[in-house]
């Protein structure tokens, strides 16, 4: 069971920012992508869920078996995808609650207001969310912290089969980076999703530890390694991706 | 920027004096404005038969038509007074004192001869703008670049003129626009050719004579496809206008991938009335830019255009406003999106006070078909007292619904923790007021280029100090 | 005290509402709601006037339209000579829901004292993709995301009202 990139080219408008990139995670693990300022992750990481602005030309996408290379994002969402992204948008007027009970109705579980107010509630306290956040329309005014945990937040209630963190730990002080890092390494381990952790820094992968480390360089997958890649780079940087 | 003693004390006593150049006229029309008296002007000026008939009509249409029934007071105007028409017989001469530091600086860039900056620098009282004029004549020349009067425009390259004038600012526009277009003499004929990049700005200045401030200029400037020039329109000198009518025209066209900016420094003198239509028409990939100052002036009534008529044309209005004690700045800008994906921004920053008027004016229209069209308008008005007033008037036509408008407004006075907190710096509290002002000006200010926004700024300090009046 | 008006506008036609501030200390919140989504000219004037300082106004529009609605908003506030210390602020956002549905958004300023805080804001524009794509990948299909959307933003007025009874009767909308 796993999530399987293969041969993936993306372009926006014009340009090709991804030429060629292939890589799998499997159930349960944690696989690291890192790389640069400009090299791609993100795109990646948009094309993925199947964002509008980015048009996959060659390649193709797999979940569990499923190819998803050209459903929309909500049929990927409905796949057992999930994406949390780097900026979040806010929706005015739709809180967390309103926004969770939907996407899980769209899939077809029958789960009551209240019951799912209970959970929420008790996410937040684990990850300690402020609970007027829980009532205030989703993002809006939010700090970039309580955004980022407010993503997890959601990807712990929906619980999906892969997930795709785009730098969820930027802007986080230490404390709300531990307790990230935590509710992921949970998911990964107590209900095996599959995790891709995309990261500029390694402070993030002390505490989610992944089994596999990607490097991207200029849209493609430049080296593949262990932990001690991760060293290497602390080490020396990313002048070689770049 | 520290005003230095000179400029101050010029700039006073022009104003305390009521200065106007000596100037001897060769032919001053009757009073008013009668069909013989366009048809006599066209005559004097040896004009083509189409233009006579172009103003003729004009004329006629200017009759018909009722005074806008918006923005300032237009009824203390005497129109049956007005001279319509003056031609001097002698150029307006200045000294080298009078010419600002912005054009002075713009000698050296133009590559004037060593010998004739001598001359104008010592030896030679007069400064006469005609030598000026050769030396940038003969430098654009060969790049293709055509910079004539609007005159000798029409002289010289008459089907070129005759098949865009009109077109962006027709007859029937406005009462204004028709007044021109009957009566029009002297402004700006520029051409500049496909892929020619005009590096330095052009400017009215450099043809200085009575004509060029005079009350109906008419300018056209022709981008062709993937050329880029700016012009500059007035200098901060004062003009006073013995005519206390000012209705011009400026009418641009702006082809394919050409870039043009239009810069207005202007402080007109408390008697005149500033009525001026500027358009400008810009297709595919095109950029327009008007940076409007608008100081001074008893009424100054002004809103450039941008028609977006090609896809993913690009029109911006940056405008200031000052109305200061007797005076009304009804200002502002319009965008038309015709085509898709084109954008337009509009940038207003005014200040009013002693009893001033300011009134931003402006329009955003999107049409239908116009997808992936953005807009977005920022205007803010600064009130100094309590005297003083600020009027918003926008109107935004949103007729396709793929697109993006943005429209904010803030007015406010001088914050007293901005204040305080400079005068604690151990500024006096006049200083830290202008400090205060020009940061609320520089979002434009920082796109005018260097020389002028150095005039511009001294503008500013001057009617902050309350030395002009 | 606070005195709130709530206008809601849900067919064709004309509403104008004038809100006269001639008490110090007075404070007024206008909260105007526009559903339109029948082929025809809908038009809502506010006029806002601080005939005396020290008092305190706030209007907030929203409006969605389609189905060849054509909506028109001009909202003006004014604040007289002398009348210094007022706090205002106008807000019109509109959302044009189909490629039939038109706006004309006029927010209006004119003010005579500087002693004031006064701005104002409008948009129009279609529903924000960014916004679209967010809930879509949590699973809810295009449509879902898009009557979220809608009924978020038009309950950022309803949320505001005060008034128990007023509220109630207004409701949760759902379009």
């Amino acid at each position: 069971m796993a999530l399987s990139v293969k041969g993936l080219k993306v372009k926006i408008g014009n340009k090709e920012v991804l030429g060629e990139v292939s890589l799998t995670v499997a159930s349960g693990e944690v696989v690291a992508l890192m790389g640069p300022n400009g090299s791609g992750k993100s795109t990646l990481a948009f094309s993925l869920m199947g964002h509008p602005s980015y048009e996959i030309t060659e390649g193709n996408v797999d979940l569990d078996g499923k190819d998803i290379t050209m459903a929309t994002p909500d049929e990927r969402g409905r796949a057992g995808l999930f994406l949390a992204v780097q900026y979040p948008v806010s929706i005015p007027g739709v809180s967390v609650r309103e926004a969770l009970l939907a996407s899980l109705r769209a899939r077809g579980e029958l789960v009551s207001a209240l019951e799912l107010k209970k959970r929420i509630e008790a996410e937040a306290k684990e990850l300690v969310i402020d609970e007027e956040l829980l009532k205030r329309s989703l993002n809006e005014g939010f700090s970039g912290g309580e955004k980022k945990k407010m993503e997890i937040l959601q990807m712990r209630i929906l619980s999906p089969k892969y997930a795709v963190l785009d730098e969820t730990d930027s802007g986080l002080d230490i404390d709300a980076l531990k307790i990230v890092a935590t509710g992921a390494a949970f998911m990964a381990k107590k209900k095996k999703t599959g995790i891709l952790v995309i990261t500029h820094y390694q402070r993030l992968l002390k505490y989610l530890k992944p089994d596999r480390v990607l490097v991207m360089k200029q849209g493609r997958i430049a080296k593949e390694g262990g932990l001690e890649l991760v060293v290497e780079l602390e080490k020396s940087g990313y002048k070689q991706y770049e | 920027m520290r005003l230095d003693q000179d400029t101050v004390k010029t700039l006073s006593e022009t104003y305390q004096l009521g200065h106007r150049d000596e100037i001897k006229y060769a032919y001053r029309s009757e009073r008013g404005l009668t069909e013989k008296l366009v048809a006599d002007l066209s005559a004097r000026k040896n004009e083509p038969l189409w233009m006579r008939e172009y103003r003729l009509k004009a004329f006629a249409v200017y009759n018909k038509m009722p005074m806008p029934n918006f923005g300032g007071d237009l009824s203390p105007i005497k129109w049956s007074e007005i001279f319509y028409y003056l031609k001097p017989t002698e150029k307006a001469g200045k000294t080298w004192e009078d010419v600002p530091d912005a054009i002075r600086k713009t000698f050296e860039k133009i590559g004037v001869p060593q010998a004739e900056r001598e001359m104008l620098g010592g030896a030679k009282v007069q400064y006469d703008s005609e030598v000026i004029y050769g030396s940038l004549r003969k430098n654009l020349a060969a790049k293709g670049v055509v910079f004539l009067g609007m005159d000798e425009g029409l002289a010289q390259y008459p089907e070129l003129v005759k098949q865009y004038f009109g077109t962006i600012v027709p007859v029937g526009d406005n009462k204004l626009a028709a007044l021109n277009s009957a009566v029009w003499s002297g402004g700006s004929f520029i051409y500049v050719p496909k892929g020619v990049e005009v590096g330095l700005p052009l400017q009215a200045y450099f043809r200085i004579n009575a004509e060029n401030a005079g009350q109906f200029e008419r300018t056209l400037i022709i981008a062709d496809e993937g050329s880029k020039v700016h012009y500059v329109e007035g200098c901060s000198a004062p003009a006073y206008s013995s005519g206390s009518l000012h209705a011009a025209v400026v009418e641009i066209i702006v082809k394919k991938g050409a870039r043009v900016q239009y810069t207005t420094v202007q402080n007109w003198y408390r008697n005149v009335y500033n009525l001026v239509t500027k358009r400008a028409w810009v297709e595919e990939e095109g950029e327009m830019r008007w940076i409007d100052g608008n100081l001074g002036s008893r009424l100054t009534m002004k809103y450039p255009c941008c028609v977006l008529a090609g896809r993913r044309a690009r029109g911006e209005t940056l405008s200031i406003a000052m109305a200061g004690s007797g005076q009304h700045q009804d200002a502002g800008a319009k965008m038309i999106h015709l085509a898709a994906e084109t954008t337009s921004q509009i940038i207003s920053k005014s200040i009013s006070k002693n009893g001033g008027r300011a009134t931003y004016r402006g329009m955003v229209k999107i049409n239908k078909g116009a997808k992936g069209a953005r807009s977005k308008v920022v205007c803010d008005a600064l009130i100094l007292d309590s005297r003083s007033r600020s009027d918003t008037y926008p109107t935004n036509i949103i007729l396709e619904n793929d697109v993006t408008l943005e429209h904010e407004a803030t007015v406010s006075k001088v914050g007293e923790e901005q204040l305080f907190y400079l005068m604690s710096r151990g500024l006096p509290e006049h200083e830290a007021e202008a400090m205060i002002v020009n940061g609320f000006l520089e979002p434009v200010m920082k796109q005018i280029p260097l020389e002028y926004a150095v005039e511009m700024n001294r503008l500013v300090e001057l009617e902050m100090e309350g030395s002009v009046g | 005290m606070k005195k709130q008006a709530v206008v809601i506008m849900a067919e064709p036609g004309k509403k104008e509402l004038v809100v006269n501030f001639d008490k110090k200390g007075g404070e007024e919140e206008v909260l105007a709601l526009i559903l339109a989504d029948q082929p025809g000219d809908y038009y809502l004037k506010i006029l806002v006037d601080h005939k005396v300082g020290n008092t305190f106004g706030r209007v907030m529009v929203r409006g969605v339209a389609k189905n060849g609605a054509r909506v028109r908003v001009e909202g003006m506030i004014k604040i007289d000579k002398g009348a210094n210390g007022v706090d205002d602020f106008l807000e019109m956002r509109l959302l044009l829901l189909d490629d039939k549905s038109q706006a004309v958004a006029e927010p209006k300023l004119e003010i005579e004292t500087n002693e004031v805080k006064a701005s104002h804001a409008a948009t129009v524009g279609k529903i924000d993709e960014e916004q679209v794509f967010y809930l879509t990948s949590r699973g809810i299909t295009g449509k879902e995301a898009e009557r979220l959307i809608v009924d978020g933003f038009l309950n950022q007025v309803v949320d505001k009202i005060e008034d128990r009874k007023v509220a109630s009767k207004v409701g949760r909308i759902r379009l």
